[in-house]
């Protein structure tokens, strides 16, 4: 059988539309042939990648309870039912210096400090109808719903950036996604230069677009006061900025970063990492923890 | 040949001790996985069968074969998620095929209504980022595969047509459609393959 009518007998059998004498045949191979396994394998894969592509849809209200149901467990209330549990975030990091979650050191709630009301308070008038009187408690009232309403500002400010900075991660993976299917797609397998690597790192750029991003993996969490930074390398050992990655927080998700061409990928030869002082550095203080050839 | 990034060794690590709980008699992990892949699998299964109801019903029946017959999944060969998805899959392509002789009435607008209402169009803090960054690729893989390739693949995939039914239905002969989807499943095969990642290196 020549190769072209394997693969196309495995094909078909990976996504299940053989016709049954096809099937047949197939199901005779595989038994006998390590490369059709082989083959069907790889193509297994292919079809899951299909089943991904499709965006995911929250179940029907009531599912869980359904669920149990079906399965003949029970003993839960139906609104506990319905809680499913979230999934795990893998891993969102940020590119700048804009912090997710609450900032440290940003300040708390505001205190109110009421030895300087300066309005007697009259216990007396408490008991009667508050028209009017403008007491302690309502002094408390008052700076209790301030404080929520500072807080309230503070944290939704603080969320409403932590959107904006998985926002534009989501960007960058986008954006990645679409010069993978570039067809002069150049790629850099990031290596160790001396001792064990810091995590797993790729570049991926194009020519056509001028774009280059980085995508890293379990990326080890450095000491305080330092940062990855990225560098490109000319032809001439010439080494140029190409953007800070943070400081590792060594999750085991993907991390994309677009780098910083400044619209001379054509002239990079090589990526180069660098541990620096954090913030980053004009020119590279250190000797390179990782690099790779741009091929 | 690894065709995407992998989720993660914490992540395997957590689906294969759920799995083992299950395998131990432990329902609560089944409702765990069932939240960790669900949402995944009822948009497969929404998208290849069209009605809510019977989406849900495939979604949970790939879940309850697991819980009935938990030998069924075998960690040591492969992701849960692959397995599940895999089977759901199935699930639908056989109810699409079963019903294709019947004359169903689909209230498609409805259909659309609901995945309209339900599908989470913002980007949910909880969402697995390896799924997500997976999705985008795939998509745009797709996007770029010449349109009878992806068209027929289409029909393959999600429609449950075989070969013959392809030919039928596109008026292409036998052997141009079996040469068109083992090109459009090879490029798709070399696209994504460009994402392989080994840790540790």
């Amino acid at each position: 059988m020549d190769d072209q009518k394997l693969q196309e007998l495995i094909i078909g059998y990976a996504l299940d539309i053989l016709e049954e004498q096809e099937r047949q045949e197939a199901d005779e191979l595989l038994k006998s042939n390590s490369a059709a396994r082989a083959l069907l394998a790889e193509f297994e894969e292919v079809t899951f990648a299909l089943a991904l592509s499709v965006e995911p849809v929250e179940m029907p209200v009531g599912s869980l309870a359904r669920l149990r149901q079906k399965a003949g467990v029970g003993g839960l209330e139906p609104a506990a039912a319905d809680e499913l549990k979230p999934l795990s975030l893998i891993a969102h990091v940020p590119t700048t210096g804009i912090p997710i979650g609450p900032a440290t050191g940003t300040g708390g709630p505001t205190k109110f400090n009421n030895s300087s009301a300066t309005v007697p308070v009259d216990f007396r008038q408490k008991t009667r109808s508050n028209s009017g009187s403008f007491g302690r408690s309502s002094w408390l009232a008052y700076a209790a719903a301030l404080v929520l309403f500072l807080t309230t500002a503070v944290f939704g400010i603080l969320w409403m950036s932590s959107q904006n900075e998985l926002n534009s991660t989501e960007n960058s993976r986008r954006n990645l996604a679409q010069i993978l299917s570039s067809p002069g797609l150049r790629v850099a397998e990031l290596k160790p230069v001396a001792g064990n690597a810091p995590g797993s790192m790729r570049v991926y750029t194009d020519p056509a677009t001028d774009k280059a991003y980085l995508v890293a993996q379990n990326l080890a969490v450095l000491p305080a006061g330092k940062e990855y930074e990225a560098w490109f390398v000319t032809a001439d050992n010439q080494a140029r900025k190409a953007g800070l990655l943070g400081t590792g927080d060594g999750k085991d998700g993907l991390l994309v970063y677009e780098l910083q061409t400044n619209g001379q990928i054509e002239q990079y030869e090589k990526v180069a990492i660098t541990i620096e002082q954090k913030g980053g550095v004009e020119k590279s203080t250190q000797q390179p923890v990782m690099t790779g050839n741009i091929a | 040949m690894q065709v995407l990034p992998n989720n993660g060794d914490a992540e395997r690590e957590r689906d294969k001790s759920l799995v083992t709980r299950v395998q131990n008699g432990d329902y609560t992990a089944i409702e765990e996985l069932y939240a960790r892949y669900s949402r995944q699998a009822y948009g497969l299964a929404l998208r290849i069968l069209n009605n809510s109801e019977s989406a849900e019903d495939a979604v949970q029946d790939a879940f309850l074969r697991f819980w009935r017959q938990p030998g069924s999944f075998d960690s040591g060969k492969g992701r849960f998620v692959t397995w599940l998805l895999s089977i759901v899959h199935n699930l639908c392509i056989d109810q699409v095929r079963r019903k294709r002789h019947q004359t169903v009435s689909m209230d498609q607008e409805e259909t659309q209504q609901q995945i309209n209402y339900l599908a989470d169009n913002s980007t949910p803090v909880h969402e697995e980022v390896w799924l997500s960054m997976q999705r985008t690729v795939i998509q745009q893989a797709l996007d770029n595969l010449p349109q009878e390739q992806s068209r027929m693949i289409e029909m393959a995939f999600f429609k449950g047509l075989t070969h013959t039914e392809i030919a039928h239905e596109t008026g292409q002969p036998l052997g141009t459609v079996k040469s068109r989807i083992r090109q459009g499943l090879m490029k798709l095969k070399g696209l994504m393959s460009s994402l392989e990642m080994e840790p540790g290196n």
